[in-house]
Order: C-alpha cells, then sequence, then structure tokens
C-alpha cells in the first residue's frame, strides 16, 4: 500500500511482547509443567514425560469431569441458542422500546458470574428460597445429584442467552426486509419464511455464535465453582474446577497442568471444528 | 401479533432478565430475621442495615476501590496496547497481517485455566503476588484480542484517503494515527473501553488465584468468598450484589448501543 | 518551481504490474496532466509521486535531486484527493491549519495563513463549521485550501472534481486555472475526463494499461493523436475509425468498401491495410447531393445542443458524422455525406500507431 518502514512494527510490538509474556511463555511452561510429576509443598519435581496424561484415562474423577462437563456444554449451548433465536426473532419485530428492552436483555450478561451465581444460590436456597416457596415444593436443588447440575445450567441459559440474543439481532438485521416482502408475495408462510430464508442467512452468525459460547460453556469455572462447588459428590464438578482443585488445592502443579493442557488441546480442536465450517461456508 | 400478545412477551421477555435482580434487591432490604421466613415476600421492616454492614464490618469500600483501579488501567492499557496494534494491522504496510490476527483470535480462545498456573508461578517469582499489578497483566492481555479486533475493523473503516491525506499534510504515522485516526475511532474507542472494563471487573479465576488478601482482592471474589460466623450471610452478600450491579446497569442502559455495536463487531465480523 | 523527473519507473502489486517503463519529465511551473481510462494507474503514479507507495523500481526527481526513498512529508508534496479527504472531526480552519500544526508553525502564522486562503478560496464565513455541514463545492475548495496553505513544492490533484455537479466541475475548472497562475506551483493533476484534460493543461499525457501512449500539448493530442487509443479517447463524441485498403500511393488512394477516398497531406510508406481515421465534425452530412458524395441511411439521430450527430450506415460502414444546420431527419432517412479530406489519420492496423 504505502511506503514500508521498519519502524511500522513497532507498533505492533506492544501486542506482541505482551502476548508473548503472558500467553505463549506461559503456555509452553504449562506443558513443560504437565510433562512433570510436581508438587509445590515437597518441592518435588521430576520429569516423567507422559506418565500424566496416560494417567488421566484411568482417573475416574476426571472422567466424572470430563462427562459432567460435556454434558454442561450441549445441553446449555442448545437451550441457550434456541431461546436466543426465539428472543432475537421477537426483538427484531419490535418496533418501540426496542433500545430499552435491548439494554434490559443486557444486564444479565454485564453482571459478574460471581454476582448471579450467588443471587441463583439463594433462589435454590431449599428452606428459603423462592423457587421452592413459588412452585410450592421442597426440592434441594443444589443437593441433590439428579437437580444440582441442570440448576447450574439453568443459571448458565439465563446468563448468557441476552448475549445470544443481541448477536442474533445484530444478524437478523442485515437480512434485508425486501427478502421477507418477496418470498411474502411467493406466498410463503411464516415458518417456511424462517426455515427456507432466515435459518441459512443466520447460518454465519449462528455457527459464530455456537463457537464463542461452545468454548465459553466448555471452559466453564466460575458459575459452577460458585453455585455449587463442584458438588454434590462430584456430580457437577466440571475439567476447569477440577483443574483448579488439583493445582492450587493439592497442589500436583504437574498433574493439574496436564488436566489444563487437556482443557487447551479440546478448546482448540472445538475452535478448529467450527472455523473450518465456517471457512467452508464462505467459498 | 396482537398487542396484548407482544406486551405479555415483552413482560416476560424483562421478567426473566430483571426478576433475579429484584428478588435480590428484596432481600438485602429484610432484616436477618426475616431471611428465614418467607411468606411474607416483601420485608415487613426494611433495613439498610446490609448495606452499612458490607463496609462497616467488611472492608468492602477497599474491595471496590482494588476493582475500580484494576478495571481502569486494564481499560486504558488494553486501549494503548491495543489500538497501535489495531492501526497498524489497518492501515500500515507490514507483513504477517493475516497470521497475527489469527494469532490474537486464537488467544481469545484460550481457556483462563490453561495459563493460570504457569503464571502464578510467574507472578510468584516476580514478587507480584496480591498486588493489582497480576491482575492488570492478565486482564490487559486477554483484553487485548478483543480490543484489538474490534478496533481494527473501526480503523479499517476510515477511508483510507483520509490516512494518506494525513501524511501528505506532514504526519509521521504515529502523529497520523494520534491526530487523525484515533479520534475518528473515538466511538470504537470507547464501544472496547466498556467491554473491557466490564470484563476486568467480572473476571473471577485469575483474582481468585493470584489475590490472597484485602490488600488487591477484587469483587468477584470478594462476594464469593464473603466471610459469615456460622450461616451465609444472604442478606449483607445481597446487599453487596446489589452495590456491584447498579454501576453496571447504569453503564449498560447509558451505553447500550454501544456495547451492542462493539459486540456485533467482535462477532459479526468475525 | 520544481521539475519532476520519471525515469523509467516500474511498479508492481505483487505479480501485477501497474506502472511499466515510463519515463517523462513534467517542467517547472507547468499544469500536468494524467489522463486515461478507469484502472489505467493513474492514482497509482500520483501515489509513486506523492511517495504514498514505494516505486519498484526506477527512480523520482525533484529539480535533479532523487527522492525515490523519501516519505511524503519529505517530499513536501500537497494531494487533493478525489474525496477530498477532509478530516471529517476538524471544523474548516482546522483542516486548513493542519499540514501548519504538523510542522508546528506559531499560532499567529497559522491563523493569517489560514486566513489569507480562506480568502482566496472564498471561505471566509465557513471557518467554523465542519465538513459534514458543507456542500460539495465547498469541500472541494476546503480541500484545496489544505493543500495551497503551506506553498509545497508539487500539487498533486487526484481526479479532484470528479465528485462535483457537471456546472460546477466547468466554474472550479476556471478557478482552478485561475489559482495556478497566481501561485505557479508545478502542478500534476489526474482525471479521466479528456475534455477537462485538454483544457486545463499546458500538457496531458494519456495513459492506457500503465503506459504512456502520447504527451504532448492538448493541440497536438487532438490534432496528431499518436495511436488509435488517443484518437479515439481525446475529442467527443469520438473519433470514427475505418478499415481501408491502400489502392494506390501517389496519389494516395483507399478503398473502402465500394467507396473510395483520397486523405490529403500523408506520404506513407506501407501497403495494405490501413485504418483511417475521421472526427464526426469532419464528415458532413446532408439532405441534397453534395460533391464527392456519397449516400448513406440514417440510424440514429443525436441532437446535443447547437449541433446534431446523426450515425449513419453504408453496408458494413457505420460512422458518426455532424448534420447541417436546419435538417429535419428521420432513422431510415437517405442522406449524402462527405470527408473532409485534409481531415484524414492514418494508422497502422498492426501497430495501431499513426503512420
Ligand atoms: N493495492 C493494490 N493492490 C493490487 N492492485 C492494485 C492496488 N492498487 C491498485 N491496483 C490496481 O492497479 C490498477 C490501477 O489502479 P489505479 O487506482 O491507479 O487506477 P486509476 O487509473 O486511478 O483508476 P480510476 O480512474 O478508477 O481511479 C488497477 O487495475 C488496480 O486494480
Ligand atoms: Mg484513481
Amino acid at each position: 500500500m504505502k511506503k514500508t518502514g521498519t519502524g511500522d512494527y513497532l507498533f505492533i510490538l506492544p501486542s506482541v511482547v505482551v502476548f508473548f509474556v503472558v500467553t505463549i511463555y506461559p503456555l509452553i511452561y504449562l506443558l513443560w509443567l504437565s510433562l512433570h510429576r510436581r508438587h509445590l509443598i515437597f518441592d518435588i519435581s521430576r520429569f516423567v514425560f507422559l506418565d500424566n496424561f496416560l494417567f488421566l484415562f484411568t482417573d475416574p474423577r476426571f472422567l466424572t469431569a470430563l462427562k459432567n462437563t460435556v454434558y454442561f456444554t450441549v445441553v446449555s449451548v442448545s437451550l441457550e441458542i434456541t431461546l436466543g433465536l426465539v428472543i432475537a426473532l421477537f426483538l427484531n419485530n419490535l418496533t418501540t422500546g426496542r433500545g430499552i428492552v435491548s439494554a434490559i436483555v443486557l444486564v444479565p450478561w454485564a453482571v459478574p458470574t460471581v454476582v448471579s451465581a450467588k443471587m441463583w444460590e439463594w433462589l435454590y436456597n431449599p428452606d428459603y428460597g423462592l423457587f421452592n416457596y413459588l412452585l410450592g415444593v421442597k426440592v434441594n436443588w443444589l443437593g441433590s445429584p439428579f437437580w444440582a447440575m441442570n440448576a447450574a445450567i439453568f443459571m448458565d441459559v439465563w446468563k448468557t442467552t441476552p448475549f445470544v440474543a443481541l448477536l442474533l439481532t445484530a444478524g437478523l438485521k442485515l437480512i434485508p426486509s425486501e427478502l421477507y416482502h418477496a418470498a411474502r408475495i411467493d406466498g410463503a408462510g411464516r415458518w417456511y419464511i424462517f426455515r427456507r430464508i432466515v435459518l441459512p442467512l443466520l447460518k454465519p452468525i449462528i455457527l459464530v455464535v455456537l463457537l464463542f459460547r461452545t468454548i465459553d460453556a466448555f471452559r466453564v469455572f466460575d458459575a459452577i465453582y460458585v453455585l455449587t462447588g463442584g458438588g454434590p459428590a462430584g456430580t457437577t464438578e466440571t475439567l476447569s474446577i477440577y483443574a483448579y482443585r488439583i493445582l492450587f488445592q493439592t497442589l500436583q502443579f504437574g498433574y493439574g497442568s496436564a488436566i489444563a493442557m487437556f482443557i487447551f488441546m479440546c478448546v482448540g480442536l472445538i475452535s478448529i471444528f467450527y472455523v473450518s465450517i465456517l471457512q467452508r461456508g464462505f467459498r | 401479533m396482537g398487542v396484548v400478545v407482544r406486551l405479555f412477551a415483552v413482560a416476560l421477555i424483562v421478567l426473566y432478565c430483571v426478576g433475579p435482580f429484584i428478588w435480590q434487591f428484596i432481600t438485602s432490604l429484610k432484616p436477618s430475621h426475616e431471611l428465614t421466613t418467607l411468606p411474607p415476600l416483601l420485608p415487613e421492616d426494611p433495613t439498610l442495615e446490609n448495606y452499612l454492614s458490607v463496609f462497616r464490618t467488611h472492608p468492602f469500600g477497599r474491595i471496590i476501590l482494588n476493582s475500580t483501579i484494576v478495571a481502569s488501567l486494564t481499560t486504558v492499557l488494553s486501549l494503548a496496547i491495543g489500538s497501535l496494534s489495531a492501526y497498524a494491522l489497518a492501515k500500515l504496510n507490514i507483513r504477517g497481517k493475516a497470521l497475527f490476527l489469527a494469532f490474537v483470535l486464537s488467544v481469545s480462545m484460550f481457556p483462563p485455566i490453561a495459563t493460570v498456573s504457569p503464571l502464578y508461578l510467574i507472578i510468584r517469582l516476580l514478587g507480584l503476588r496480591d498486588t493489582w499489578w497480576a491482575l492488570v497483566m492478565t486482564y490487559t492481555t486477554f483484553s487485548l484480542p478483543l480490543t484489538i479486533w474490534i478496533l481494527t475493523n473501526f480503523f479499517r473503516a476510515i477511508p483510507n484517503e483520509i490516512y494518506l491525506a494525513a501524511l501528505v499534510d506532514g504526519c509521521t504515522p504515529f502523529q497520523a494515527f494520534r491526530r487523525v485516526l484515533l479520534p475518528l475511532a473515538l466511538p470504537g474507542i470507547s464501544a472496547t473501553a466498556i467491554l473491557v472494563f466490564i470484563f476486568s471487573w467480572n473476571e473471577f479465576l485469575f483474582a481468585l488465584t493470584f489475590t490472597s488478601t484485602v490488600k488487591s482482592r477484587t469483587i468477584p471474589v470478594g462476594i464469593a468468598l464473603f466471610p459469615g460466623i456460622h450461616e451465609i450471610p444472604w442478606a449483607e452478600i445481597s446487599a453487596a450484589s446489589v452495590i456491584v450491579t447498579i454501576p453496571i446497569v447504569v453503564v449498560v442502559f447509558m451505553f447500550q448501543r454501544r456495547i451492542i455495536e462493539g459486540l456485533t463487531a467482535g462477532a459479526v465480523k468475525g | 518551481m520544481t521539475e519532476i523527473r520519471l525515469r523509467n519507473i516500474e511498479k508492481r502489486f505483487g505479480d501485477v504490474t501497474v506502472i511499466e517503463g515510463l519515463d517523462l519529465t513534467i517542467h517547472g511551473r507547468e499544469f500536468f496532466t494524467f489522463v486515461g481510462p478507469s484502472g489505467c494507474g493513474k492514482s497509482t503514479l500520483l501515489n509513486l509521486i506523492a511517495g504514498l507507495e514505494d516505486i519498484t523500481s526506477g527512480e523520482i526527481l525533484f529539480d535533479g535531486t532523487d527522492v525515490s526513498r523519501l516519505s511524503p512529508s519529505e517530499r513536501d508534496v500537497a494531494m487533493v484527493f478525489q474525496s477530498y479527504a477532509l478530516y471529517p472531526h476538524m471544523t474548516v480552519f482546522e483542516n486548513i491549519a493542519f499540514p501548519l500544526r504538523v510542522r508546528k508553525r506559531d499560532e499567529d502564522t497559522i491563523s493569517s495563513e489560514v486566513r489569507r486562503v480562506a480568502g482566496l478560496l472564498g471561505l471566509e464565513g465557513l471557518l467554523t463549521r465542519l465538513p459534514r455541514e458543507l456542500s460539495g463545492g465547498q469541500r472541494q475548495r476546503v480541500a484545496l485550501g489544505r493543500a495551497i496553505v503551506r506553498r509545497p513544492r508539487v500539487f498533486l490533484m487526484d481526479e479532484p472534481l470528479s465528485n462535483l455537479d457537471a456546472r460546477l466541475r466547468v466554474d472550479m475548472r476556471a478557478e482552478l486555472k485561475k489559482l495556478h497562475r497566481e501561485l505557479g506551483i508545478t502542478t500534476v493533476y489526474v482525471t479521466h475526463d479528456q475534455e477537462e484534460a485538454l483544457s486545463l493543461s499546458h500538457r496531458v499525457a494519456v495513459l492506457l494499461d500503465g503506459r504512456i501512449q502520447q504527451v504532448g500539448p492538448p493541440a497536438e493530442l487532438f490534432e496528431k493523436p499518436a495511436t488509435t487509443f488517443v484518437a479515439t479517447f481525446i475529442g467527443s463524441p469520438s473519433m470514427n475509425l475505418l478499415e481501408g485498403s491502400i489502392m494506390e500511393r501517389r496519389p494516395l488512394r483507399i478503398g473502402m468498401d465500394d467507396i473510395v477516398v483520397s486523405p490529403t497531406g500523408w506520404d506513407i510508406k506501407i501497403q495494405g491495410k490501413v485504418i483511417l481515421g475521421i472526427r464526426p465534425e469532419d464528415v458532413v452530412v446532408s439532405t441534397e447531393p453534395l460533391t464527392d458524395g456519397f449516400t448513406a441511411e440514417v440510424e440514429v439521430v443525436e441532437p446535443v445542443g447547437s449541433t446534431v450527430w446523426v450515425d449513419i450506415v453504408r453496408g458494413g460502414m457505420r460512422l458518426r458524422a455532424r448534420m447541417l444546420k436546419g435538417m429535419e431527419l428521420e432513422p431510415g432517412a437517405q442522406v449524402f455525406f462527405r470527408f473532409d479530406p485534409a481531415k484524414f489519420h492514418l494508422f497502422d492496423p498492426s501497430t495501431e500507431r499513426r503512420l
């Protein structure tokens, strides 16, 4: 385009340095840690190569955490996309008060996850919680192995659906209204228009949102950590929580890093999967 | 759709989003003995005692100060570093732009748990444990992808001729950035600033790991670890939650359009 | 009064060559124009002179000094862009003052210089407005003001009038000319409008696919086009190009379809095919029989103000001609036409160059 000077690279230098110090170097360090048996208290550090990774698949607690994480991810993301789409279609049709409603919808997304987790913990309270009172039941939502995970999912759906809905609304806005009119004139019904026109045109954005949400759900930590702490009996313990516990409560930095590395690789695979679908769509 | 159905739907959505907050607010006004009796829903003897105690018996003032400082410093640093890169990516002729952007995007997908343990060791080594800087450094890095991504789109949207005109008028690339491009990208800057601020205000995992005392503890950790003697002090937690939610609600209502702009610039163009 | 020399300039984007082997000297104080169709490389060339792009090879000299590696600000050029490129966040005053501020002139100088320029361009009343509060013509003036405020060595203008309406465009042409006379700064101008090029410039270069087709004063381009491209590009409506074959060289007789013409003033060496160019204004059409005339059928009649152009067909030959005043013609009518034998242009069909 224009004059090239080596000076131009100075503009990206700060970012490169920061990225190197805070992401690349730690990642290499993590890999190195994950190949060691390392314990902070006993000051042990021994190279064990892939032992930590091999141990992962015989560790029942890890397998449960993996299963919990996948369940949480699949269920919460499906619910969020579906519900988000419904709200988006509705917001898109809204003529007055859209600004206010959008702002209100943003609030759950914007508050700290910790605050919403505490808020929901109180709503779920078995004795004095609003839910049991309104439903007229006495369920120990967070204390029962069956309900706990679903309660956490419910909270996550509440918190992130707005984000999904707003992104999808932005996507809907990009569809020219002539298209709806043309389809209407061609005699297409609402459902038909939605399936044959809206959904296909929305597909790229849905994929982007799915990518963000899947990754976020897969690495979930604070929501569940604060809400249930992984309990009862490990039924809500996700990979991130398990890794955190191993790292910072039992101080096994080697094995904990191996779990963290595993999460990193899963997230990498998930992104590659979505990005490849996205790229195929654009060709 | 009939007007009634529409109104009903709006009411439903609003209740869905706001309901839990209302309950939180109601709880925060209840004296502790009323917490354990459910009907009535509303406090019979509403009190501000919980709010006062958040500051009097707990160091919440200091915690809010920590959060404010950490989030502000992060926002400033992230914008300063990120806008330079975004400008270079949008307007300057440097090699490997696509690669750099791809890397930036992949950083935004890094699971925090993957870097928390090595970063902890690094921070301990640097003697930065339990300081604002540990958090500022980490948050700045992890908010950079968003900053770079959004601002690159904003800088790209500024016609190239304006940038070229600045060069011809005698600007160095940096002057063109500071005097012409940066002021023109102000809407993008403010959208990004809000998002980065919210991100740093809300972050939990790094804050939980890197802070150990009230010296640097931020709001999410403060609320998660809210100390109680026997029972969990729900009323005080509620009061604290309301306190930290209010500024966010204000920001969201004031900058609703900007936030959505920023989010969609980040996602739709990605 | 800077003289600009372009020496064997080449510009490539990746493996696309946009400018190729370009050699040219633009004299000090000259108003020089590059004209050519869209995409021929005009803007690229201007950006190369400005230093906004790097040349791939060659040299650019200002008054004999090599500036090829200097940045735009070091070259001390000013540029007016097609879109004006005013800074949207600055008032008219600040826009014009900007080049001075960047050069850290003191506040008094800035203020007096901006006012002087504003006076010159009739912008005095608009100094506190923002660009978006101005009309197209006013923005144009601000862009000019920003360029002239610091008396650069060279003015570069990239289609500065193309966003204006037809009327304003003609007015601004006159102003540009006047401004150039007053300031006496070497000006390189780019346009795709040949009329603009001819009316403004001392000399014009016609550019096609990154190569210069012809350089010369406007009259020369019009009267002696060097290639068929220049012949058709310069002048409106376009010159007719017809195919013929040489029947006799002295005196010259050329056959086209079933007619024979005898262009005068040519001494040609080649044999066989030839391209004949004739401007529509040099072909006369009449309803009455003409001496040395031929018959043809009217296809389209196109009145443009004082002149009426007609497209006529004779066998496989089709050309545009000027109709004599006071005639009424309908498509399909039989007419007579005649060429002015002194006004033919002959081109070699293999090289498309003038013979
Ligand atoms: N940065 C670039 N990368 C690749 N090709 C380019 C670049 N800039 C210009 N070109 C190509 O160079 C050629 C000349 O472009 P240029 O902008 O100089 O044309 P122009 O004569 O100014 O046309 P117009 O009258 O439309 O402004 C075009 O074919 C264009 O596609
Ligand atoms: Mg151009």
